[in-house]
C-alpha cells in the first residue's frame, strides 16, 4: 500500500505539477481554447508531466550509459533535474506576459446528465476489466528475458547494460540487441522507477506499469475526444461531454476488439504493455498524431488560426519525440516518420517555411538518436 | 524485388488482419470522413492516405523500411484505426437528434465493432493465465532461482529451456551457461555454451559429457526438465546430486563442488 501511494505521489502528483506548470509556461492552453475545461488541463497536464519525465530521463541516460556511469547516478540526476523543473516551470509561468496567458479555465462542465453518466460508466468498467487483466492475471513473454532482466541487473548491481541480459556475464560494453537499449533505455528508465518506489522491477512493470499506462492511454483517448468533437456542430443538441464519453467508450472497444492475432495494436496495448514498443504504439503514437494532424483538425473545425500557439504544439511534439526515443527503436522510427510527414504535409499545405523547419526540428531527437544507434552498431 | 516487397507489404496486412473486419470498417469510416466535409477531408483522410503510401509503398520499402527495420510489420500501428473508427462513430451518431435514439444507435455501433473484430482476450497468444506470484513469473522460476540462492549467492548454473527466459528476471545474481542467447536473441553465443545447449537439447542427452564441460566452465548446477525416474537415475549416474525440485523441474549439483 505504501508503495502505491508513493508511486502515486511519484508518477501521477509530481507529473501533474510539472506538466500544469508546463502548460502555463508554454502557453499551451492557447491551442485548446473551446475544450479546456479544467478536467481537460489536468489531464493534459498530467500526460505533458509524464511525457517530460521520460524526456528528461532520455537526455540524462543516454550519455550517462556511454559513459558507463553508475545507476544511481542516472536515478539521482534524474530526480534532481526533475526538481530544478518543478521550480523553474512555476517560476516561468508567472514571468509569462499577463496578455498571452490564456484566460481561467471553464469551472468543468457542470452536472453530467444521466445519459452521459451512463456512458462514462459503461466506459469505466471495460477499462476496469481491462485493468483487471494486469492487475489479477500473467501473461509470460520472452521478449522480458531482455527487457526486465537488464532492468533487474541496473536494480540489483548498479550497473547499466554492461550484463548480458540472457547469462549476467560482465560486458565491457552494450553489446548485441543491449545496443538498441543505449539510444532507447526504456528498460533502464524502469529500473529507476523501481528504484524511486523500491519495488522489484519485475512485479512494477507485469503489475504497476501496465495499469498506469492503461489509464494514461485512456485519458489520451479522452481528451483527443475533446479536441476532435469539441468544437463546430455545437448547436445540434448532441452535448459536448456526451460526445466526449462517447468517443471514449468507442474508442475503448474498438482496442479490445481489435484482436486477432499477436501483431495487432489490440494485443500489444492491452497484453504487454509495459514493454517499450508496446507503450510506443499506445501512447506515443496516439499523441504525436494527435498534436499534429488532430490539432489541425480543430483548429480547421473551429476557425481558429494555424499560426497561434506554434511554439507550444512544436513542444509538445518534441518532447513526444524524445519519450517516443525512449520507450523503443520503433518509437523513434514512427516519431521520425510522423513529424516528417507532418513537415511535409504542411509544406504542400500551406507553403510556411517558417512552419515547416519548427516542425522538422521537432524529429531531431529522432534523426539523431537513430544516428548514434547506427554509430554505435 | 518489386513483387517480394508487394509480398512483404501484403502479409503486413495479413498478419494484422488475421479474423478481424476492423480494416473493412476502418475504410467505409474513411469514405464517411471524406464525404462528411472538408475539414475531415483535408486533415484527416488525405493525411492518412499519404501515410499509407509513404508506409505501405513498395518503393519506400526497398529504399527505407527494409534497411533501417527488421520489424517493418510495426509501421501498420502508425495508422491510428481505433481512432479514426470511434470519431466516426461519434460523428455518426450526433445526427441523432432524440438523446434516447442516440444511445440505440452508439449500442448499435458497439455491437459492430465487437461483431467485426475478435477480442484480444480471445486471440491465440494472448491470452492472461491466473497470476501464482507477485513477479507474474512461472512459479517453477521462481522456485528454482530460491532454490539457486539458497545454495550461494552468485550461484552459476545451467538452466533448461523451459526456463531461462524468466529466472534471470527473478534475480540477476543468477549466472547462466546459457539464456534466451541460445534461441539466437540478445548476444552472440560461444561455442562452448552452444554443445552444452545442443547435449541437453537431444532426446536422450550425454550426461557424463554434460557435466565434463560444466565442471571445465565453471557451472556446478543444472537445472533440468524430470519426466521420469529414469532421468534421475541417469543424472545420478553421471555424478549429478538432487538438492531440489520445482514443479516439473529438478535441480542437481556437480557431486564434491557444494
Amino acid at each position: 500500500m505504501t508503495k502505491i501511494l508513493i508511486f502515486t505521489a511519484a508518477f501521477i502528483i509530481w507529473p501533474l505539477f510539472l506538466g500544469l506548470a508546463a502548460q502555463q509556461a508554454a502557453g499551451i492552453p492557447a491551442l485548446f481554447a473551446k475544450e479546456s475545461s479544467r478536467l481537460f488541463r489536468c489531464g493534459l497536464g498530467l500526460l505533458l508531466g509524464t511525457v517530460l519525465q521520460g524526456a528528461v530521463f532520455q537526455l540524462l541516460a543516454v550519455p550517462m550509459i556511454l559513459a558507463k556511469a553508475p545507476f544511481h547516478l542516472l536515478t539521482g540526476a534524474w530526480i534532481a533535474v526533475l526538481a530544478g523543473l518543478s521550480l523553474a516551470l512555476p517560476a516561468a509561468a508567472r514571468m509569462r506576459k499577463k496578455a498571452e496567458v490564456p484566460g481561467p479555465a471553464r469551472n468543468s462542465c457542470g452536472r453530467l446528465r444521466p445519459v452521459t453518466a451512463g456512458i462514462y460508466l459503461c466506459a469505466a468498467v471495460l477499462i476496469l476489466f481491462q485493468c483487471s487483466q494486469y492487475a489479477r492475471g500473467m501473461h509470460i513473454d520472452d521478449d522480458d528475458s531482455r527487457f526486465i532482466a537488464s532492468a533487474v541487473s541496473a536494480y540489483q548491481h548498479d550497473t547499466m547494460l554492461l550484463e548480458n541480459p540472457a547469462t549476467g556475464e560482465e560486458t565491457p560494453r552494450p553489446e548485441g540487441e543491449l545496443v538498441k537499449d543505449v539510444t532507447s533505455p526504456w528498460c533502464i528508465y524502469l529500473a529507476a522507477m523501481a528504484a524511486v518506489i523500491h519495488v522489484h522491477p519485475a512485479i512494477l512493470a507485469h503489475v504497476l506499469i501496465p495499469v498506469w499506462l492503461l489509464l494514461l492511454a485512456c485519458l489520451q483517448a479522452w481528451i483527443a475526444g475533446a479536441i476532435l468533437l469539441g468544437a463546430g456542430d455545437a448547436t445540434d443538441g448532441f452535448p459536448a461531454e456526451e460526445r466526449y464519453a462517447w468517443f471514449l467508450l468507442f474508442y475503448v472497444t474498438a482496442v479490445q476488439f481489435y484482436g486477432g492475432s499477436i501483431y495487432t495494436r489490440g494485443a500489444f496495448t492491452l497484453v504487454r504493455l509495459w514493454q517499450g514498443k508496446a507503450a510506443m504504439e499506445t501512447l506515443m503514437i496516439p499523441w504525436l498524431l494527435l498534436f499534429s494532424f488532430g490539432l489541425d483538425y480543430a483548429h480547421h473545425k473551429a476557425g481558429r488560426e494555424e499560426s497561434r500557439g506554434c511554439a507550444a504544439q512544436a513542444l509538445l511534439l518534441a518532447a513526444g519525440c524524445l519519450y517516443a526515443c525512449l520507450m523503443s527503436g520503433v518509437g523513434m522510427i514512427a516519431a521520425g516518420t510522423i513529424l516528417l510527414l507532418y513537415a511535409l504535409w504542411r509544406w504542400i499545405r500551406c507553403r510556411n517555411a517558417a512552419a515547416v523547419v519548427r516542425y522538422g526540428m521537432c524529429v531531431l531527437p529522432a534523426v539523431l538518436y537513430s544516428g548514434l544507434y547506427a554509430f554505435l552498431k | 524485388m518489386i513483387i517480394e516487397a508487394c509480398k512483404e507489404i501484403f502479409e503486413l496486412f495479413r498478419i494484422t488482419m488475421e479474423n478481424c473486419r476492423y480494416w473493412l470498417l476502418f475504410a467505409c469510416s474513411m469514405g464517411f470522413l471524406a464525404y462528411r466535409g472538408s475539414a475531415e477531408r483535408k486533415d484527416i483522410v488525405y493525411p492518412t492516405l499519404f501515410f499509407l503510401l509513404v508506409v505501405f509503398n513498395p518503393l519506400v520499402f526497398l529504399a527505407v523500411w527494409e534497411k533501417v527495420s527488421y520489424s517493418h510489420w510495426r509501421l501498420i500501428w502508425l495508422v491510428p484505426a481505433e481512432a479514426v473508427l470511434a470519431l466516426t462513430a461519434a460523428l455518426l451518431i450526433s445526427g441523432v437528434k432524440k438523446a434516447a435514439l442516440r444511445v440505440l444507435a452508439g449500442c448499435a455501433v458497439l455491437l459492430i465493432l465487437a461483431v467485426s473484430g475478435q477480442s484480444v482476450y480471445r486471440s491465440e497468444g494472448t491470452q492472461f493465465v491466473p497470476a501464482s506470484n507477485a513477479f507474474r513469473l512461472p512459479e517453477e522460476a521462481v522456485a528454482v532461482a530460491n532454490i539457486l540462492l539458497e545454495q550461494e549467492p552468485e550461484p552459476r548454473a545451467v538452466v533448461s529451456e523451459g526456463l531461462y527466459c524468466y529466472v534471470r528476471q527473478y534475480s540477476a545474481d543468477i549466472h547462466m551457461m546459457y539464456g534466451r542467447d541460445a534461441n539466437g536473441y540478445i548476444h552472440r553465443m560461444d561455442e562452448e555454451p552452444r554443445h552444452v545447449y545442443e547435449l541437453l537439447d537431444e532426446e536422450k542427452p550425454d550426461f557424463p559429457a554434460v557435466k565434463q564441460a560444466m565442471e571445465q566452465m565453471g557451472y556446478p548446477y543444472l537445472v533440468i526438465w524430470e519426466n521420469s525416474s529414469d532421468r534421475e537415475k541417469e543424472l545420478a549416474e553421471a555424478g549429478f546430486e538432487k538438492i531440489g525440485k520445482a514443479g516439473s523441474y529438478a535441480v542437481y549439483n556437480l557431486k564434491g563442488s557444494a
